[in-house]
């Protein structure tokens, strides 16, 4: 995997040329710029610096960075949307600007750009309709996605009448329209609840087990550990870290040992053997749940419960707390 | 009704060069198109680079136009139409209370209501789905781009042909439907307000019966039917503005009838209902609806044969001519002089029976003009008389002259005046070679005169010292009446064919302006095709060599000169530099480039076939298909425009 980060050479052009397909190869792009210009052509802004990526087929990709990084231009490069000022990316082998590779994506925006006077079984009537779907297969699929994001009770009301939550959720309805092999996602959690996050990265990691290849750009670093295989790092346009997340999260110098129903005794017993060993215990402690966990349980639970309190912590839970 | 343009589809596409001037202005504009793509792709990428971005662009339009699915169009129209619904409700709301207003305003009087009614309805039609059109496909797309909706359109596989088709598709729909309304509607109107009907004043007692002597009423007057053995001084009632008068025919059978005088552009049938017993008199009659206003003439002109014109003149001597000049008046009509062996000759083709609705007698329509050098009889008009002849082939020298009798006919200004010729015609003579005339002959119009459907018809003017104004559409054959409502529904294709060149134009404009701009422009670009015939008049004026042909007041910097510093039109201008940098201006670079320009868009004034309504002539086939070939070609120009630069614009980018 290409990891190296160069700056755009000056005065790239935009190669044409394509190369021989690799099917496990989803997305490559190599010395991908992008240079923002005013009316004359004068250069203002150099978004993306010779961008080398690949993503490769059934993983879930995620672009990190701060605002301005150059995530949504990637995204934005990649779908066609923005013309490369240099280099080149590829879709199935495909140049980014040929329509036919939309066939097998599906993309979420950042924000829900649909049309509001549109209700939700009309919306993915319409996205159906551009993938050239017939009546039957757009019914179906529609209803499918309706029930699978929670809208069938909303699905006969227009889009201006929905919460940003539910505009989101029948958004990465229509990115799924066309059961895509692809799917783009450009801060899929932004306008969620924590229910709706925690169902976002569900799907995400649904997605992923059905074989499908989901990028996704996100400044939520928590998001973005919790499902993606690989990430790649932006800053000021420039790549600054890619790999797998388990390696790049692991702190190679320090060990975790977890473990229940240890006496006092025992603990002593324990720092007394690494003490020989050459090690140092800095801390034991009962691992901590997530807020993020700690929260969808008490939902949860009160979803189950309605009108109960203290469940999480009556001690008949099976101790997470 | 004044008709200037006597143009067959045929010599519009091949004789008038539009066929060529297409041609033309596409391979300019495609010229431009691609110069200009390759400089602006030049800054960007380089010379190099830049030749292979255009000519990928122009390849890429071939998959782009044969891979486009009627299914991704519908969808993209039927968004068109949705996202407009509520401007279709607010316009159709507005169409609705200008009818509700203008109820108040134009009433079924006046000389010619219908007239007016047509006038104002093509005119509110006209103005509202034009407004319509340009406000709808204007701001659409920017809309769209500026709200980023079109990021989940162009991430699917949607071609830019496909969303530029898509729109153009929706808005014409929805704004065919609400033509559609609007003319339903509009018709309803007009029908409604023209329909009336009228009483009996009182009863017409034999007391109230004028009778017609030498076929003069007592007080002096022509009567207004020439059948009438009395007039009436009994009148209807008032009703929209206007009485009727009548008259009694007697019929052959000695029965009498009434009839109604022509009264604001109409009659009413007259049945009666209750008669003297013993005279037979009518006393009491009913009036049926208005008939003659709401009508649809089918005309059939003079048209040129061989090198000979359509309608030829001669002098006092009976040589060719063009006309006398009676005056600074307009020149529509070419006068020849009463008295003389001056006569106007109008050849005609195409005379067949199938094509009149009744073929035993022959309409003929006049609609001349008079100039008089004194009053003379005051209780006559001018009087004249036509004849008709056979064409003879003059390579054929067995075919013999045929001419009719002479038909005189007293001439009725401002009105369309109809003569009725029957198809056997008596007196008429045979001249042929190496024979004596045959004189006192019984002629067949078909069979005798009009012979493989040619005809010549010869005017003169009788009285001297008098003129008779002709031009080419002051007589034609009147072959029958066509349905009016269906006249009308040509009469708001017209208005349709606008509706989708402006549609066009500003979606082709919209793919790379914001909407305002589209707005501004579009209007611009309408304002400037409705004054395109005049642009290329004054050009033509100012830019002739011919001193005679110059208009007064030059160009268009020279007018604004002379506007700014309230300069007569006739003084001429101080000599010196400024003076010749206005005509340098003015000759060399705007009035050239304006009537270039004016070829590249469609003269918008010519969709405006409300004339004919009012006027009550049938819209020619031909004309009609001239006002649609012109709108689609245009359209489908600003198509293949608006998809280039829609291709070539970075979505994302705006």
């Amino acid at each position: 995997m290409v990891s190296a980060t160069s700056a755009a050479p000056a005065g790239a052009k935009l190669v044409q040329t394509n190369v021989d397909y690799d099917p496990n190869i989803v997305i490559e792009t190599q010395n991908l710029t992008k240079i923002y210009s005013d009316f004359w052509g004068r250069s203002k802004v150099r978004a993306l610096k010779g961008l080398d990526l690949e993503v490769r087929k059934g993983e879930v990709f995620g672009l990190l960075g701060p605002n301005g990084s150059g995530k949504s231009t990637t995204i934005k490069l990649l779908l066609g949307l923005l013309f490369p000022s240099g280099g080149r990316a590829t879709i199935f082998g495909k140049p980014t600007t040929e329509v036919s590779k939309n066939e097998r994506i599906g993309y979420l925006p950042e924000e829900s750009y649909l049309y509001r006077f549109l209700t939700a079984e009309e919306t993915l009537d319409f996205y159906g309709r551009l993938f050239d779907m017939p009546s039957e297969v757009r019914r179906e699929r529609a209803a499918k996605l309706i029930e699978k994001v929670g809208l069938k009770w909303a699905r006969r009301r227009p889009l201006r009448e929905y919460s940003k939550g539910m505009t989101r959720r029948i958004g990465l309805a229509q990115a799924l329209i066309n059961d895509p092999d692809l799917v783009m996602l450009d801060e899929p959690t932004s306008g969620l609840d924590p229910l709706g996050t925690r169902e976002m990265k569900d799907l995400i990691i649904e997605l992923k087990e059905q074989g499908k290849t989901v990028v996704m750009c996100s400044h939520l670093l928590a998001d973005v550990q919790d499902v993606c295989d690989r990430i790649a790092i932006l800053y000021q346009g420039e790549l600054k870290e890619l790999g797998r997340v388990d390696e790049l999260l692991e702190v190679t110098n320090q060990q975790q040992i977890r473990v229940e129903g240890l006496t006092k005794d025992a603990q002593a017993k324990i720092a007394e053997i690494l003490s020989q060993s050459g090690g140092k215990m800095l801390d034991v402690s009962s691992p901590k749940n997530t807020l993020e966990n700690l929260f969808l349980d008490i939902i949860r639970e009160s979803q189950a419960r309605p009108g109960a309190r203290g469940i999480i912590g009556s001690g008949d839970d099976n101790g997470t707390r | 009704m004044v008709v200037e343009e006597f143009r067959s589809f045929s010599d519009w596409l091949l004789t008038d060069g539009a066929l060529l001037t297409f041609v033309f202005v596409t391979v300019i504009c495609a010229v431009s198109g691609l110069l200009l793509g390759f400089i602006v792709s030049s800054f960007r990428h380089g010379p190099g680079e830049a030749f292979y971005a255009v000519s990928q662009t122009v390849f890429q339009a071939v998959p782009d136009l044969f891979g486009m699915k009627f299914r991704r169009i519908w969808a993209i129209a039927r968004l068109a139409i949705k996202e407009n619904f509520r401007l279709f409700v607010v316009t159709l709301a507005i169409f609705v209370a200008a009818l509700a207003i203008a109820g108040w305003f134009i009433g079924g009087g006046g000389k010619n209501p219908e007239r007016s009614y047509v006038a104002f309805l093509f005119f509110a039609a006209q103005v509202l789905i034009s407004i319509f059109a340009v406000l709808v496909s204007a701001f659409s797309l920017p809309n769209d781009i500026m709200s980023k909706t079109i990021y989940t359109v162009v991430t699917k596989p949607v071609r830019a042909s496909e969303i530029v088709l898509g729109r153009f598709v929706g808005f014409a729909v929805i704004g065919t439907v609400l033509l559609a309304i609007v003319g339903g509607l509009s018709y309803v109107f007009m029908v409604r307000g023209i329909d009336h009907t009228h009483e009996l004043s009182e009863e017409i007692t034999v007391d109230k019966w004028l009778p017609i002597v030498d076929g003069f009423t007592p007080d002096g007057r022509r009567p207004f039917d020439p059948r009438a053995a009395f007039e009436s001084s009994v009148f209807t009632t008032r009703n929209n503005d206007h009485v009727h008068r009548l008259a009694i025919v007697q019929l052959p059978d000695g029965a009498f009838d009434v009839v109604a005088d022509e009264t604001a552009g109409h009659t009413h049938d007259v049945e009666v209902v209750e008669s003297d017993p013993v005279t037979q008199h009518p006393k009491m009659v009913r009036f049926g609806p208005p008939r003659g206003n709401l009508r649809a003439r089918q005309p059939i002109y003079s048209s040129p044969r061989g090198d000979l014109a359509a309608l030829t003149l001669t002098d006092e001597t009976g040589s060719p001519a063009t006309g006398v000049n009676v005056g600074e008046v307009w020149d529509y009509h070419k006068y020849i002089q009463g008295g003389t062996q001056s006569t106007a000759t109008f050849r005609f083709s195409g005379l067949t029976a199938a094509k009149f609705s009744n073929a035993d007698q022959v309409n003929l329509d006049l609609n001349l003009a008079v100039f008089r050098t004194h009053i003379g009889d005051l209780r006559r008009r001018i009087e004249a008389e036509i004849e008709l002849r056979n064409v003879v082939d003059v390579a054929e020298t067995e075919t013999a002259q045929v001419k009719s009798v002479k038909i005189p006919f007293e001439t009725e200004e401002f009105k369309v005046q109809t003569l009725t010729i029957p198809r056997k015609m008596k007196n008429g003579t045979i001249r042929a070679v190496g024979q004596p005339d045959r004189t006192n002959q019984e002629l067949d119009f078909f069979e005798d005169l009009a012979t493989n459907g040619e005809l010549d018809l010869i005017v003169r003017c009788i009285d001297q010292k008098q003129y008779l104004g002709v031009a080419r559409a002051s007589i034609y054959f009147h072959a029958g009446d066509t349905s009016f409502g269906w006249n009308y529904v040509r009469g708001f294709l017209g208005i349709w064919a606008q509706m989708l060149a402006i549609i066009a134009l500003s979606i082709a404009l919209s793919t790379f302006l914001k909407g305002p701009v589209v707005l501004i422009s579009s209007v611009g670009v309408v304002v400037f095709g409705y004054s395109a015939n005049f642009i290329v008049f004054v050009a033509n004026s100012v830019l002739s060599t011919d001193k005679l042909a110059n208009m007064w007041g030059g160009g268009p910097s020279e007018a604004l000169y002379r506007l700014v510093t309230q300069m007569n039109l006739q003084h001429p201008l101080p000599p010196g530099l400024g003076t010749e940098i206005l005509k340098f201006v003015d000759k060399q670079l705007l009035l050239p480039g304006l009537k270039s320009l004016s070829f590249a868009v469609p003269r918008f004034e010519n969709f405006n076939l409300a004339n004919y309504l009012a006027y009550g002539y049938t819209i020619d086939n031909q004309l009609l298909l001239i006002n649609l070939l012109t709108a689609f070609t245009f359209a489908a120009g600003m198509m293949v425009i608006g998809y280039f630069c829609f291709k070539t614009r970075e979505i994302a980018a705006a």
